[in-house]
């Protein structure tokens, strides 16, 4: 009777590797925290969400900055026949215009970078889950007994379980 | 081939920008000269324009500051082809808001620059000249 219940309480404190699988997929990290690989679940969630808030930034400042960017181009290349334009504005526009070209292609090198970290990520980490992180019951059940202490005791002459575990 | 697409999606989106519409097309005028003529009381100008091909006509400008274009700046069309100008000392100083100079001595900062006029151009004041300075005396 002792042995079923250990056993109950082992199985259900495991994860499959399905389950693994599923979670990384949601997203990165998770399935190798749940499975018990906390120091990797938490590398490759904190990469992760890092990569992809990287991303976003840089598109949002590159969307921004182009919407300016081609309004002074449209300028810049209207002055000749607008009229009564210079030269003299005409080439400190250009060097504005060039300089926010540079800016752009910075910005989109960043955001680049950033979603192929995060897609390297995300790949690695179902790689990892799949082929890598161990979730099988019987390592489980070792981790599980090695952490928690399970022994038949008397409580007022009534036969039961006492588990007991260190923090 | 995810990676690729993905990158590819994001490629920028923003042509280079070019200045060669306005750069080696347009001429600057050279000698430019500008002195105080204190007879006539005028600033008398003059250069030379070697290829005048679309140029209409020429605009001076001038200023009361060396750094040019921080200072009061104003110009004027000529009105003519000619490399030559003549302007009174005391629209210059008044254009530049100096209607009661105290002091005798006043350096100006003149520059002439050609206006062009084409299928492309559209009087379009070209690239200045060297910027020269006459000095105004009571």
């Amino acid at each position: 009777m002792f042995a079923q219940n250990e056993e109950s309480f082992v199985r259900e404190t495991t994860i499959s590797k399905r389950d693994a699988v599923l979670l990384s997929a949601l997203f990165p990290g998770l399935g190798q925290m749940t499975a018990g690989h906390k120091a990797k679940g938490v590398l490759m969630f904190l990469v992760e969400t890092t990569s992809l808030a990287m991303f976003v930034n840089a598109h949002e400042n590159y969307t921004t900055k182009l919407d300016t960017y081609n309004r002074d181009k449209k300028i810049l290349d209207g002055m000749a026949l607008s009229g009564g334009s210079n030269y003299t504005e005409a080439s400190k526009l250009f060097k504005s215009i060039k300089s926010q070209s540079n800016k752009l292609d910075n910005l989109n090198e960043t955001r680049n970078i950033a979603l192929i970290v995060a897609a390297g990520v995300y790949a690695y980490n179902l790689f990892d889950a799949v082929f890598l992180t161990s979730t099988s019951t019987e390592s489980k059940k070792a981790e599980i007994r090695k952490n928690f202490l399970v022994e038949s005791t008397l409580v007022e002459n009534t036969p039961g379980i006492k588990i007991s575990t260190r923090f | 081939m995810v990676l690729l697409t993905i990158v590819y999606g994001c490629s920028k989106d923003h042509t280079a920008p070019t200045f060669s519409k306005f750069d080696n097309v347009l001429k600057q005028p050279s000698g430019f000269v500008a002195v105080y003529n204190k007879t006539t009381k005028n600033f008398d100008m003059s250069w030379d324009m070697s290829d005048t091909n679309s140029v209409i006509t020429y605009n001076i400008a001038w200023s009361d500051s060396n750094v040019f274009d921080l200072g009061h700046l104003q110009n004027k069309y000529t009105q003519s082809l000619n490399p030559v100008f003549k302007i009174s000392s005391s629209e210059v100083l008044k254009t530049m808001g100096y209607t009661n100079l105290q002091d005798s001595l006043f350096i100006v900062y003149f520059t002439v620059s050609a206006v062009y006029s084409n299928n492309e151009f559209r009087e379009f004041i070209g690239p200045r000249a060297v910027i020269d300075s006459a000095m105004y005396s009571k």
